[in-house]
């Protein structure tokens, strides 16, 4: 059957060549995480501006992301943390994720899929967070702390 | 844990018997044979029928080296009979490269491909996730094609929402350019590369 034949072949294309994809991945990651390191988002309009903000005048729930991860990899935890806590949480599982991503393709096992309720969580998580940080009262907490 | 009798029972003919292989259970540490699939190498890709091997030595050799059949084979233990005559070639759980707990339809890929694309229009992430849950989607539908999945219309939604939020990102993004040149436009502002134009009887 064509079953069986798929199954070897992706476990064939699973093998050492199958490690390109999350080093690739890995790759581009490190190269925008060190033009954030050299290029701070701090500097006004360095990265333009969010059209979020610009058309809406709404803080989305990735606003601040760019200045927490420039914090984050400079070391500042609590800068990090005010501009977007819920990025604060997640980088570093997306990390894990990406090791354990990058090792199942090394071992050459199949890929696992993640589970379909967490696609449903996650999208939960992220409008909530998305709407509550618009809230005025929460603001202070969860939106992104103003630029001086 | 894969079941012992899952591996050894396939009608493997070029497998030779395992009480005929070396014993895997004297040798010390580091000696591990070319053909060792358990000792060495990972993947495999040396090592013939990496697949038949390990669940069949560990349960066949008490006294072996192996702590258990849950090394990196145990993620396919159903593809390892590519050559046919599976003794699950009707069912769905033959094709499936998983081992796991065997649960069927793996619809996990079409929900991924539709909440990413609901995400690109809620959200308004535009291509930030309408281009994955397109690809996504087109996993998902080759997950259907290969018996593996039933979700079809909640692939088709995934596809098409990602599609949709990719226009709707790439509409963003003109707009907002033009939202960048049409103010300098009406302040009177020429633009290095357009003051050629002005000049010539326009």
């Amino acid at each position: 059957m064509s079953s069986a034949a798929h199954a070897a072949a992706s476990r064939r294309r699973a093998g050492r060549g199958g490690v390109l994809l999350p080093l690739a991945v890995g790759a581009a990651g490190t190269a925008a995480a060190a033009l954030l390191v050299v290029r701070s988002p701090y500097a006004p309009l360095s990265y333009g501006i969010c059209p979020s903000v610009l058309l809406l005048g709404v803080s989305c729930p990735g606003c601040g992301g760019l200045r927490a991860t420039h914090d984050l990899l400079t070391g500042d935890l609590a800068g990090a943390w005010h501009a977007n806590p819920l990025w604060v949480l997640v980088a570093p599982l997306l990390l894990a994720a990406w090791a354990v991503w990058t090792r199942r393709r090394w071992r050459g096992t199949s890929a696992g899929v993640p589970p379909a309720w967490l696609a449903w969580v996650v999208l939960v998580v992220v409008v909530l967070f998305g709407v509550l940080r618009n809230v005025p009262a929460l603001v202070p907490y969860l939106g992104p702390a103003p630029l001086t | 844990m894969t079941q012992p009798a899952d591996p050894a029972g396939r009608p493997d003919a070029d497998v030779p018997p395992y009480g005929q292989e070396a014993p895997y259970g004297p040798p010390p540490g580091g000696a591990a044979t070319p053909g060792d699939p358990g000792a060495g190498t990972p993947a495999g890709a040396d090592a013939p029928t990496p697949d038949a091997g390990p669940g069949a030595d560990a349960w066949g050799a008490p006294g072996s080296t192996y702590a258990a059949p849950g090394g990196p084979y145990a993620g396919a233990p159903s593809g390892g009979a590519p050559s046919g005559g599976t003794p699950y070639a009707g069912t769905p759980y033959a094709g499936t490269p998983y081992a796991g707990p065997g649960y069927w339809p793996r619809n996990d890929l079409g929900v991924w491909s539709l909440v990413l694309g609901i995400a690109g229009i809620v959200l308004a992430c535009g291509f930030f996730t309408g281009i994955p849950a397109v690809l996504v989607g087109a996993n998902a539908r080759k997950a259907i094609a290969r018996g593996e999945a039933n979700n079809e219309g909640i692939v088709t939604a995934g596809i098409v929402l990602g599609w949709v939020s990719t226009g709707f990102g790439v509409l963003m993004a003109v707009l907002l350019v033009l939202s960048f040149l049409i103010p300098l436009v009406f302040l009177g502002v020429t633009l290095p590369w357009a003051a050629g134009m002005s000049s010539s009887g326009y």
